[in-house]
């Protein structure tokens, strides 16, 4: 049992683990809680089913779930683009509430205009009868073997992005300094943007996941954002590594506290390490030290 | 006067102290709460389960309601005020979303997701208030004690307190202010009112259940809150008439069952992303506050006003 519990809890924080790249990204670089972040990976899970429904198999095999996770993954990119251009980057310089209330404002507006067009009912992917792995007592679907595959895939590439390229150099230096940044003479905007098209394309990823492995319904990115946030918060907000760390530990520790409270448990775990996180350490287990400007 | 109309003004009153409670913590005190709803709750289960488990009546219970709703405010306040501003905002939201769950799963206390049903009637000094007619003047008389009390905060020594930490918290602490304290009594007063607000919806709709202090809730309150202008009771007041108009006005549109849930949200969600692009001091901006003093010092750093949210 405790093979499966912890199977279940990798799964789990793999999928937080590629939504919360992009929350921690996204606030390195504007120091700005995007909201919306979780609703982006659901108008990816969406968009994926979307293009299953139109490849039209009653079968759904591996080549179909690649092409819907790469549409979806473009399809989110360019939508996390336009709402940055569009909603935050006219506040950027505003005081601090504003920009997170227009984000609270495109969470909402991703949610309901998904809804009008899709229907708020739930909808589950037929997946053909894949057998499942036996591992130490647990059983894996096949899907939650691809979830961790492509989730570590997501994370590796996007580790090469951050250390390895030009422009991953000039993301870590825009977050560092913005004004330090342009004055060097890097393109703040462009960075910005690649980051919103970077961290959306990955929630869309994991949108598609859960999706695949659970079902899909208008809410679901409210809760896949809040627990990505969790696990931010936990590693240190702005920190790379420390989401991922996070991410697992919200994932095992979910799936464990539902297994010793029951189920109805489940959904507050992540909440309830979140408040203690801000409590004892809102500067996470490997954040630096919270800047003290006050910016209202 | 018509039962539609009558129905109409007993919720946005019932909203607006939601809402003016909200702003006195978000508009005048920069405090952004996401977790408002969860103090209304707070009171209204307190209140109801002191009428129904210990017979106690209404004149008693509501005020122990809105009470416990405070000290939830205040304890709240000073377990997550020394945080900045989003972390507090996530911090609240977090607590909402705790509560609600454990309304939910207290299930010998509140019998949760089945909810509480028969709501006694509030019995005031041998008025039974039953009817619409009733219910909207006791919610009238409330609505106008808030907005006395709201008035009076914001012209008081506290409320100047208050704006100037919204401004800028390390002058307000250089001017010897008690910023922390403020901040959790302001926390405070805003959770109190909630709670009165969260006791009448209870006793109008003589049911509840976890389901109706959600996050989306608290969405709205904040909508009506930022659409009616930040800082201004009477913003407030305005901004819940209109997002209670739109929400009992959409259903005479005839949409197709199911829309009219997705429309609305689809409406304000909108309209708080535009209000921030191009009005974000909404309808009714909070007026120039007169002060006794003679002619303040033009814009300096610490007179910041222009750039308040």
């Amino acid at each position: 049992m405790l093979a499966q519990i912890l199977a279940n809890g990798l799964v789990a924080g793999s999928v937080y683990a590629l939504v919360a790249v992009g929350y921690t990204l996204i606030y390195g670089v504007l120091k700005f809680i995007n909201f919306a972040h979780g609703d982006v990976a659901m108008v990816g899970a969406y968009i994926a089913f979307f293009v299953l429904g139109l490849i039209g198999a009653q079968v759904v095999s591996t080549g179909s779930i690649a092409v819907a996770v790469l549409v979806a993954a473009a399809a989110c990119a360019v939508l996390g683009v336009a709402v940055e251009r569009s909603a935050y980057r006219p506040l950027r310089s505003s005081p601090r509430l504003q920009p997170l209330i227009a984000a609270i404002g495109v969470s909402i507006f991703l949610q309901s205009a998904t809804q009008l067009a899709a229907g708020a009912q739930t909808r589950l992917v037929q997946l053909p009868a894949w057998p499942s792995v036996q591992l130490l007592g647990a059983h894996i679907t096949r899907v939650q073997i691809a979830i961790f595959i492509l989730a570590f895939a997501g994370l590796y590439f996007l580790r090469l992005l951050v250390y390895r390229t030009e422009l991953g150099a000039q993301i870590r230096a825009v977050a560092d300094n913005m004004e330090l940044a342009r004055v060097l003479g890097i393109n703040t905007d462009r960075v910005v943007s690649a980051v919103f098209a970077v961290g959306s394309a990955l929630a869309a990823v994991a949108g598609v996941l859960v999706g695949l492995e659970i079902n899909i319904h208008p809410a679901m990115g409210f809760a896949l954002g809040v627990k990505a946030f969790a696990a931010v918060v936990l590693g240190g907000i702005g920190s790379v590594s420390g989401a991922i760390v996070g991410a697992f530990v919200i994932g095992l520790a979910e799936n464990i506290g539902a297994w010793y409270l029951g189920g109805v448990w489940k959904e507050p775990v992540a909440y309830v390490i979140l408040l203690a996180t801000l409590l004892v350490k809102p500067s996470g287990l490997f954040g630096g030290k919270l800047e003290e400007e006050v910016k209202l | 006067m018509s039962t539609i109309l009558l129905h109409f003004l007993i919720t946005a009153c019932t909203w607006s102290i939601l809402a003016m409670a909200l702003n006195l913590a978000v508009g005048s005190g920069g405090l952004f709460n996401l977790g408002h709803v969860a103090f209304a709750a707070v009171g209204a289960y307190t209140a109801v389960l002191l009428e129904m488990k210990l017979n106690l009546p209404w004149l008693l219970a509501m005020p122990a309601g809105a009470l416990l709703a405070g000290l939830f405010g205040v304890g709240i306040g000073l377990l997550t005020l020394r945080l900045k501003g989003d972390y507090f905002a996530i911090a609240t939201l977090g607590f909402g979303v705790v509560l609600q769950s454990v309304l939910n799963n207290w299930q010998s206390l509140t019998r949760g997701p089945v909810g509480i049903p028969g709501i006694p009637a509030p019995l005031i000094f041998g008025l039974r208030i039953r009817g619409l007619p009733l219910h909207f003047l006791l919610t009238a008389v409330l609505l106008l004690l808030t907005l006395y009390v709201m008035r009076r905060i914001n012209a008081a020594p506290f409320g100047r307190a208050l704006r100037a930490i919204r401004e800028d918290e390390h002058a307000a602490m250089a001017l010897g202010k008690p910023v922390l304290a403020i901040k959790v009594q302001a926390a405070g007063l805003s959770a109190l009112f909630a709670g009165v607000a969260g006791i009448l919806h209870a006793h109008y709709i003589r049911f509840i259940d976890p389901q109706q202090f959600g996050l989306r809730d608290t969405v709205f309150v904040l909508v009506a809150v930022i659409l009616g202008g930040l800082g201004n009771p009477w913003g407030a007041v305005l901004g819940a008439a209109l997002l209670v108009g739109m929400q009992q006005g959409i259903p005479y549109l005839g949409l197709p069952a199911g829309m009219a849930g997705g429309i609305q949200q689809l409406i304000y969600s909108l309209a708080l992303v535009l209000l921030m692009l191009f009005r974000p001091k909404g309808l009714l901006p909070e007026g120039r506050v007169r002060l006794a003093a003679a002619p303040a010092p033009a814009a300096g750093p610490a007179g910041g006003r222009d750039q308040d949210g």
